[in-house]
């Protein structure tokens, strides 16, 4: 019985680590061809199921919807996420730290900050769309409609219409 | 091979998760950006979604719901106003965690320590400890003891 399970754990482990090391490519919509470790590809939740679904990953995965520039970023975080260990506080930290360089860098290209963000939904990789839209979401902060406006690009058309529900709502306020 | 057509996002949908991350004070300042941004914050669904997301209880917040105590004290009523943890910031000044609003006709908060009120009274020999501890439904109280009081 010992010995049984212990095989079986073996066996176990021995696929586990069979499948933390196998690769799998990602290409872009430019067909420059990713070649990732499944531990960093399954930060996607839709590679995710694909691969567990017995998904065709020796053919890799081909991604229409991104760019070789954004998906090199995406799969930096899916890297650093998926290949390193979270356990204790020190390797917390490090994840941590990743996080706010990751998040800092992008913030200095709003553009491509946004196509992370959608690349990031495409693939549902649910620690970096957090990541980016809280980015986003922080640079609203503490900004009048008029500074949003310009920090985004959004055109004013709010109608008459909208501009007296807004008044009335100031003075109930 | 399989290409991953997941469907994309809609450029609404994306502002919306984004303002759903905004604070309160932010989002109701989005409904003056656009028109589109104010179907978004206007939503009832989304409204009740960032509510559910910001209104978490945080030791920075002050608490905007109250909890009465009453309690018997030599056949008068005491009672104390808790407030009680369950919703974010509504005002920028710190409220105090106890008042007492009606406190019969001797009874009067006489020391706090640790979290510890001592209810004491000058004309009776009784005092009374209350103790509270915040928990998630609002702040919990435990009566102490009447005890004897040291002249």
């Amino acid at each position: 019985m010992a010995t049984g399970s212990g095989a079986a754990a073996a066996a176990a482990d021995a696929e586990e680590k069979e499948s933390g090391s196998r690769m799998i490519t990602l290409t872009s919509n430019e067909g420059k061809a990713f070649v990732v470790t499944e531990a960093s590809a399954r930060q996607s939740a839709t590679i995710r199921s694909m691969v567990d679904d017995g998904g065709c990953v020796d053919k890799g995965f081909p991604l229409p919807n991104v760019d070789s520039k954004t998906l090199a970023r995406v799969i930096q975080y899916c890297d650093e996420h998926g290949n390193k260990e979270a356990h204790t506080v020190d390797e917390r930290a490090a994840l941590a730290k990743f996080d706010k360089d990751f998040i800092a860098e992008l913030d200095a290209d709003k553009a491509f900050l946004y196509d992370v963000t959608m690349a990031a939904n495409y693939l549902h990789i649910q620690g970096l769309f957090a990541l980016t839209t809280q980015c986003i979401a922080d640079t609203i902060k503490g900004k009048t409609p008029e500074e949003i406006r310009t920090a985004f690009g959004i055109e004013y058309d709010l109608t008459a219409q909208d501009e007296e529900e807004i008044k009335e709502e100031d003075t109930h306020a | 091979m399989a290409a991953i057509c997941g469907e994309t996002i809609s450029v609404d949908e994306l502002w919306r998760e984004i303002l759903l991350r905004a604070p309160t004070k932010d989002v109701a300042r989005s409904c003056c950006v656009s028109t589109q941004w104010r179907g978004i914050v206007r939503d009832p669904a989304f409204r009740k979604l960032h509510h559910d997301r910001h209104a978490v209880p945080s030791k920075d917040d002050v608490p905007d719901a109250l909890l009465v105590v009453t309690v018997d004290i030599d056949g008068q009523s005491v009672s104390t106003v808790v407030p009680a943890m369950v919703s974010p910031v509504w005002t920028s000044q710190r409220a105090p965690m106890y008042r007492v609003i009606k406190n019969g006709i001797s009874y009067s908060l006489a020391n706090v320590c640790n979290g510890f009120l001592c209810f004491a009274s000058w004309s009776r020999a009784k005092v009374v400890v209350w103790y509270s501890e915040p928990s998630p439904l609002g702040l919990m109280g435990i009566l102490y003891s009447s005890g004897k009081r040291q002249q």
